[in-house]
């Protein structure tokens, strides 16, 4: 499995062993190159100096005796060795630390007058050695004439000259130096991944504590909630987001749960009715007159209309397509109040239509819906003798009617999924769905529901944008 | 057994209240709270058929308004609310059982027969007095191998007689538990009813399991 830690700490580790190798590396070969160019320059001054103590005396060649035995030319073991060859490589001279030994003759191997080479020494030692061609010095330029000078000049022009010198010290430095570079960069590593470890596992502290909340969070319950303040700014977003997910899933459920309550209790008091009613059938057959049977159909239509109730409800719920074609106002409440023709006159409601515009593009199942429970709804909690204003325009469909025991305080209830003014349901012909219906078709339509009530009498309306 | 069904169904009281008539009860009913209330104070009930959601005042509020009020009558509460809250807030309240709706009739007769029961204190629903030996639950009563066959009324009078055994009941108590309010028995309909229900109960010949005293009213005692 990924871990955002583990990967972080990885690509920190290599950053921080890729950094330290080269940045050691780096050290080690500038380190080796000064050291080698100041060995270097110490050979090419002996050799300058052994070239300058160098002269032509009397027709022969011969070298400064002290230059000769300076440093460690002196003498066998002191490391420092010299070999001056003439221009056929005979040896003119060499340092008295060779003793019997010779040192090669680079300029005739290489072909290069001066350089510096890698060798091995006479005594087995590693070496580093420099060559360059010289013109020893004239002891008396005024005796430049006569045929024997002049073949001194010649046999000694472009002498050659050899210095060698222990490079072994300069090698064990370079050891110790690359341990000590190793050493400094393990060290570093160490303290660098122990210093990010805790500086990683402090800034993951949040996350670990976020993740261990969430996961802490059941499914079947949803009131837990993650703890915004002592966050990281990095985190508190998303935490106050989740939160605010977590609370609005929460209330979905609850609305969800509540409503399969308020439907189960809703069914139950029904179902218990004709179970009551066909267990007293069966058991005293006298019982079950007519009347009873009537009785008994009244609760299956009351069943029947909740549970249609029920379905348009799903339906809106469900959010099903929507289906648009041309409708007649007029010509659908007209149909609608047909039905509920024998309860108006019933009730002596006085019914005033008033429908203006023609027909508009609209779903005929919702129109239906919403039209028939909020028609329903008005003339059911309408006194008798009262009037029903029914007014339906291309941008509403509102409804109004009397409502003497409507409370301002009730309008914002009057939506809510089994409202009733009244909680007890001795009246089972009103499931007080009817106007949640009614919201969820017109909110499905894209419009939108308002509820007033003014000097007793309520307008129920459903608005459309045009 | 004297019952009191508050139910805001008509449908349902009706309904219950028929069927607990036609199996011996004499059955009161009440639509809401306030009339339940004045049944309450008014009569003694064996027990009470109690649905909460009831218009005025709910079942809960009507339920602790008794129970404080010192009605120590056994209370069924009848209701289509189902979560667990519920019904821990109703036996907290003071109800001694709770049925849901919807419900068996016969289930609910048995839980009442047992509320009653327990309230008398009696563990067992059969009862024997000489040779009768009386199920309360069955609602069956048999002489020795004999079953015994009663109208509802007769059974409803042995009832009456059998949950207080050895004890004597004035012909008003009688009358009390065989009758509800809207019934308008004639002056000797307890008599007629003892009377009828010897005879079926000890045949000529056998010991009487009910007696008379006089002035005083009617036992159920071994002879």
């Amino acid at each position: 499995m990924k871990s955002i830690r583990r990967q972080l700490t990885g690509a920190i580790a290599a950053a921080t062993i890729i950094s330290l190798v080269a940045g050691g590396l780096i050290l080690y070969f500038a380190l080796r190159e000064a050291l080698y160019a100041r060995f270097d320059s110490e050979l090419s001054t002996k050799a300058q100096a052994l070239a300058k103590a160098s002269e032509l005396d009397d027709l022969a060649f011969e070298i400064d005796l002290n230059v000769r035995e300076f440093a460690g030319f002196g003498a066998p073991g002191l490391g420092d060795f010299f070999v001056i060859r003439d221009k056929d490589g005979a040896v003119l001279e060499r340092s008295p630390s060779l003793g019997f030994a010779d040192l090669p003759d680079f300029a005739t191997s290489t072909g290069e007058d001066t350089g510096f080479t890698a060798t091995v020494l006479p005594d087995g030692a590693p070496g580093r050695a420099y060559w360059k061609t010289f013109q020893p010095l004239e002891d008396d330029p005024d005796k430049r004439v006569g045929r024997p000078y002049r073949d001194a000049l010649e046999r000694y022009r472009d002498l050659r000259i050899v210095v060698a010198s222990d490079i072994s010290g300069l090698y064990a430095t370079l050891r110790t130096a690359a341990l000590i570079i190793a050493a400094v960069a393990a060290g570093g590593l160490l303290v660098t991944l122990a210093i990010f470890h805790r500086v990683v596992s402090a800034a993951f502290r949040p996350f670990d504590l976020v993740s261990s909340e969430v996961q802490q969070i059941d499914v079947r319950r949803l009131d837990r909630r993650l703890p915004v303040e002592g966050l990281p700014l990095e985190l508190r977003g998303m935490a106050a987001k989740l939160n605010e997910l977590l609370g609005r899933l929460e209330a979905s459920f609850a609305r969800e749960r509540r409503f399969t309550s308020d439907a189960a209790h809703e069914l139950r008091t029904p179902l218990a009715e004709l179970k009551a009613m066909a267990e007293l059938g069966a058991r005293w057959p006298a019982e079950f007159t007519a009347g009873q049977g009537a009785e008994m159909g009244r609760a299956i239509a009351e069943l029947e209309a909740l549970l249609e109730k029920l379905s348009q409800l799903a339906r809106a719920d469900a959010a099903v397509g929507v289906q648009r074609e041309s409708v007649d106002p007029a010509a659908s409440i007209g149909e609608c109040l047909a039905r509920f023709e024998a309860d108006i006159a019933a009730k002596k409601l006085q019914v005033d239509l008033r429908v203006s515009g023609g027909a508009w593009q609209t779903d005929p199942v919702l129109w239906r819906a919403i039209v028939t429970n909020l028609i329903g709804n008005s003339m059911a909690y309408a006194p008798e003798g009262t009037a029903l204003l029914v007014h339906a325009s291309p941008r509403e469909f509102s409804v109004t009617n009397e409502a003497p025991d409507l409370q301002p305080g009730d309008l914002e209830h009057l939506f809510d999924r089994f409202w009733r003014k009244s909680s007890a349901r001795s009246d089972r012909a009103h499931s007080g769905l009817g106007l949640s219906v009614v919201k969820a078709s017109v909110e499905l339509l894209g419009g939108s529901c308002h509820a007033a009530l003014d000097a007793g009498r309520l307008t129920v309306s459903a608005v459309w944008k045009t | 057994m004297r019952l009191l069904i508050v139910e805001d169904s008509a449908r349902l009281r009706r309904t219950l209240a028929r069927a607990m008539s036609l199996s011996g009860h004499a059955v009161d009913e009440a639509g809401d709270g306030r009339e339940a209330d004045s049944l309450v104070r008014h009569n003694r009930y064996d027990a009470i058929v109690l649905d909460l959601m009831l218009p005025g005042r709910g079942g809960f509020e009507i339920l602790s308004a008794w129970r404080r009020s010192g009605v120590t009558t056994p209370v069924v509460i009848l209701t289509a609310r189902h979560e667990v809250d519920d019904r821990v807030r109703g036996l907290a309240l003071g109800a001694d059982d709770y049925v849901p709706k919807p419900f068996a009739m016969e289930e609910l007769a048995a839980r009442l027969e047992a509320v009653v029961r327990r309230d008398r204190g009696q563990a067992d629903s059969r009862l024997r007095v000489g040779g009768v030996e009386i199920d309360l639950a069955a609602r069956a009563v048999r002489r020795g191998d004999e079953v015994v066959a009663l109208t509802a009324r007769e059974f409803a009078l042995l009832e009456c007689l059998a949950r207080r055994p050895g004890q004597v009941l004035s012909r008003e108590q009688i009358e009390g538990h065989l009758y509800n309010e809207s019934d308008s028995p004639v002056s000797n309909a307890v008599d007629a009813a003892v009377y009828s229900l010897r005879k079926k109960l000890c045949p000529p010949g056998t010991p009487q399991v009910i007696r008379t005293r006089r002035g005083l009213g009617y036992v159920l005692e071994a002879p």
